[in-house]
């Protein structure tokens, strides 16, 4: 009995963890184009999960980094990647291409 | 595009260059081979070839995480390997035996292979992209020399640092060092899962980017020395704080079973 309720705690504990469920996360799209962002300002809902779909259409790769959202990723020349984001707090978070910071500029706004 | 080049060959070499030389400095004081090191890095480099020519098959697997299953795995093994290499770390672990020193090579040569095969990737990644033209590539490849340059002499600084410490502080510092570098690569892999949408996110649990900013160059050092982060959540601090303690405990229980015969056979 009390090994069950031990590996029931587990069992709950490992679920806490694991997140396969993506259903009903919304799902927001950023272009590369041109080694720049496309919508360069995107609004987000705070508070909750936000799966981003980031697609490359330059022939040369790019990496989606974020310092303000721990985040970073590199993306082939004509290839998209899923980057999960979130939940954040109200507030303005930088994005750039790191391997062309200078156009790749983007701000996700979280309301 | 040079200075841009910079930053970013610099950041890649930095971390590497960090666990380098706190693993050179290490060899040096148990007096081992540079073997593992040397072959690490050989293996590491072409490893790093062979993984940015497969980015893409990586990067679509596993739905389209494939790259955050990649990263959180290599983390993870490089993690576990450092905890294996600290606890053999020993100053007369040459003499101890043969076998032991074999494994320290074999443990060195896969932690080297790894940082070098993760690190390196991402260069070769980053520099593909200019190699249309010539006007483009310039200013690449000298900025990624300077940064490659400012790396090395950073990591080389550190070396020396270590190995001119006084007696009782030349196996705690490396050894701390490690400990931290092994946990802030810990809660870089939480990090990655999070990505992934493998591993639930959460709300960072403090912000501190007004104090130390991540983009900084403190920042920048911080993260490579200790995995700092401006905004970390309570899944990165749990994991950070476990890998730290798993580690001095593995160091001290190893160490404690090395002597113990030592002295059981003076009585």
């Amino acid at each position: 009995m009390k090994t069950q309720l031990c590996l029931a705690c587990v069992g709950m504990w490992l679920a806490c963890w694991i997140a396969p469920v993506h259903a009903g996360v919304p799902v927001y799209q950023i272009e590369i184009r041109e080694h720049l962002f496309y919508p360069a300002e995107l609004r987000v809902p705070a508070g909750q999960k936000i799966k981003l779909q980031v697609i490359n259409q330059d022939a040369t790769p790019e990496e989606f980094e974020s310092f303000e959202l721990n985040r970073e990723k590199v993306i082939l020349g004509k290839h998209k990647a899923t980057i999960f984001i979130g939940p954040l707090h109200p507030g303005e978070y930088q994005y750039f291409g790191e391997f062309h910071p200078e156009t790749a500029q983007g701000i996700i706004i979280a309301e | 595009m040079t200075l841009s080049a910079v930053i970013i060959i610099l950041r890649e070499v930095l971390e590497a260059a960090l666990v380098l030389s706190l693993l050179v400095s290490t060899t040096r004081l148990m007096g081992l081979s540079y073997l593992g090191i040397i072959a690490g890095l050989v293996f590491g480099m072409a490893s790093a070839v062979s993984a940015s020519l497969l980015v893409g098959v990586i990067s679509e697997s596993f739905d389209g995480v494939g790259q955050e299953v990649f990263n959180a795995v290599f983390l993870t093994t490089i993690v576990l390997l450092l905890i294996l290499y600290a606890a053999g770390i020993d100053r007369q672990a040459a003499t101890v035996g043969r076998l032991k020193s074999l494994l320290q090579l074999v443990v060195s040569c896969l932690v080297v292979a790894l940082i070098i095969t993760r690190e390196g990737m991402e260069i070769i990644i980053f520099v593909s992209g200019f190699t249309d033209s010539l006007v483009d590539m310039l200013p690449v490849l000298v900025g990624g020399a300077i940064g490659t340059g400012i790396g090395v002499s950073l990591g080389v600084l550190v070396y020396y640092g270590l190995i001119n410490l006084p007696d009782r502080l030349a196996v705690v510092v490396p050894l701390l060092l490690l400990a931290l570098v092994a946990s802030g690569m810990a809660s870089q892999a939480v990090v990655y899962l999070m990505q992934g949408g493998l591993v639930e996110s959460q709300l960072p649990v403090w912000d501190s980017s007004d104090w130390i900013s991540e983009t900084s160059v403190t920042g920048q050092l911080l993260y490579a020395a200790l995995g700092y982060e401006a905004t970390p959540t309570l899944k990165q601090l749990v994991f950070y704080c476990t890998t730290l303690m798993v580690f001095m405990l593995v160091v001290v229980i190893s160490r404690w079973l090395r002597e113990a015969p030592a002295v059981r056979g003076a009585d």
